[in-house]
């Protein structure tokens, strides 16, 4: 690769060498130190790649072998610099080119944010932009340790933050804590508090480990009850009540609640169908301003739109504020679809299971599921009523002691 | 042959242990299949087609023989022939 930029700069040729002693030729040119290579054989003639430095040296050397010498091809920079040479303007723009280059070098234009899952990019990104790090500014004003330190500070479930400058682009590698048990000891204070329950249901069981505990197991609760109170009565010998001493409620409450489900499932509906006809645009994004290349204008009743955007980036990570984007639509008709009562049946089972999956990932244990499938004219209803097991209680700050 | 009988220079350069090559000026040859043939200490070329290349060497002709031989790189200090070599012989 170097050895082909470097012969690229130099220059070299393709010559061909006839008549005379070619024997002392190649001699000749081996004792001036002249390299040859790419040296081939035809018809009676010599081709080889000779140096634009070696061909110079060439002339005396022909003429002492008496050999012919005829350039076939010309490669490298001189050559080009020679043959637009009355191209002004070819060379102001390269000259421009490489300038805006090296002045766009200087700014930051992409952040990348790997290893987030609850917190979103959009929530990062915005955070960095009420820090004043948004594409665009300077890259010389990026304190990478302190953002780093800052972000750390800003989301609490963030474990680890690393933040790295590579060319104008901005990489935030983060780690978050996936024990939840851990952020809400984390979080917990000592200040004053009761645990008052979140919902309606039934107590299965309940471990306190502070304060005192208003309900017992089996006891029925709403929303709002008191179910651990945040406050010690101390007594003296007597019964009477001395003092109080207040504390932050602690418990695992596990209650069963009734969730009513519902899902209709339209039997007749309108369903998108692709014709297989599409259209493409492309154009170039800078900021906000988009330029678009000459298209055909979008003449389809109601279809989809892909877009697909890509960031020019040269080498490896130097991103420029240039990006390539390609607008794809998709023709589709309406059209009205029945379904049979099996297919809706298994949708209607498939959208059940979805759900359960969904709230089981979140802790909550299924008691009892009474989901029934029932049918109309126009709907497959799924309903009833599922029975969960699911942790209970939230904190209430506590001021008095009554 | 007896090594008393060498001539002193020779039997100095054993001691040395100077290389051959450096020594006697040995056209010296590495040959990798016979696709390639990597060439030093010659003193120049004395016939070349693309199937049959002599070189002189110091003491000796080398001649390579076979077919579609090419020189990709050609100093006065090496060479390289690739192609498909049949014989080298030394003349």
């Amino acid at each position: 690769m170097f050895k082909e930029l470097w012969q690229y700069k130099k220059g070299c040729l393709r010559i061909r060498v006839t008549g005379g002693s070619y024997d002392r030729f190649l001699n000749l040119c081996a004792n001036h130190g002249i390299a040859l290579w790419n040296l081939e054989y035809h018809d009676g003639a010599y081709e080889m790649d000779i140096s634009l430095a070696g061909f110079r040296m060439l002339r005396p050397l022909a003429k002492k072998s008496s050999s012919r010498v005829r350039i076939l091809e010309r490669h490298g920079l001189p050559f080009f610099l020679y043959r637009y040479r009355k191209r002004k303007m070819l060379f102001f723009g390269m000259l421009l080119g490489i300038i805006l280059l090296y002045g766009l070098s200087g700014f930051l234009w992409n952040i990348d944010i790997e290893g987030n899952g609850k917190v979103t990019d959009e929530q990062i990104y915005r955070y960095l932009e009420s820090v004043d790090i948004k594409n665009g500014c300077r890259l010389s004003g990026i304190d990478c340790k302190e953002l780093a330190a800052m972000l750390r500070k800003e989301f609490d479930v963030f474990t680890w933050v690393s933040v790295k400058q590579e060319g104008t682009r901005l990489l935030v590698q983060v780690k978050e804590n996936t024990d939840v048990g851990e952020v809400a000891a984390s979080q917990q204070t000592d200040d004053p508090a009761d645990l008052v329950a979140d919902k309606n249901g039934t107590i299965v069981s309940m471990i306190t480990r502070r304060g005192v505990p208003q309900v017992a197991a089996g006891a029925v609760v709403k929303k709002g009850d008191l179910l651990v109170k945040g406050v010690l009565e101390i007594v003296d010998d007597t019964g009477e009540v001395t003092g109080y001493q207040f504390c932050h409620a602690d418990a695992d409450v596990f209650l069963k609640t009734s969730y009513e489900y519902e899902d209709r499932i339209a039997l007749i509906r309108e369903e998108k169908q692709y014709t297989g006809r599409t259209m493409r645009e492309y154009y170039i994004k800078t900021g906000s301003c988009s330029f678009f290349l000459p298209h055909e204008k979008n003449t389809f009743a109601s279809y989809d739109m892909v877009t697909d955007i890509n960031q020019i980036c040269l080498f490896q990570n130097y991103y420029l504020p240039l990006s390539l984007g390609k607008k794809e639509y998709l023709e589709y008709e309406k059209k009205t679809v029945k379904l049979d009562e099996k297919t809706a049946a298994s949708e209607a089972e498939s959208h059940l299971y979805k759900f359960l999956t969904e709230i089981q990932e979140k802790g909550v244990q299924i008691f009892e599921n009474n989901v029934k499938i029932e049918f109309d004219e126009r709907y497959c209803i799924a309903k009833g009523s599922v029975i969960l097991i699911e942790k209970a209680g939230k904190s209430v700050e506590r001021t008095t002691a009554e | 042959m007896n090594a008393k009988k060498k001539p002193v220079y020779h039997r100095l350069l054993e001691s040395a242990q100077i290389p051959e090559d450096l020594a006697e000026g040995a056209i010296l040859v590495h040959v990798t299949g016979r696709q390639e043939a990597y060439i030093e200490n010659y003193r120049g070329i004395m016939e070349y087609t693309d199937t049959r290349v002599m070189l002189l060497g110091k003491h000796c002709r080398l001649v390579i023989e076979g077919k579609h031989l090419t020189i990709p790189f050609y100093t006065a200090e090496e060479m390289r022939i690739t192609g498909y070599i049949e014989t080298i012989r030394y003349l």
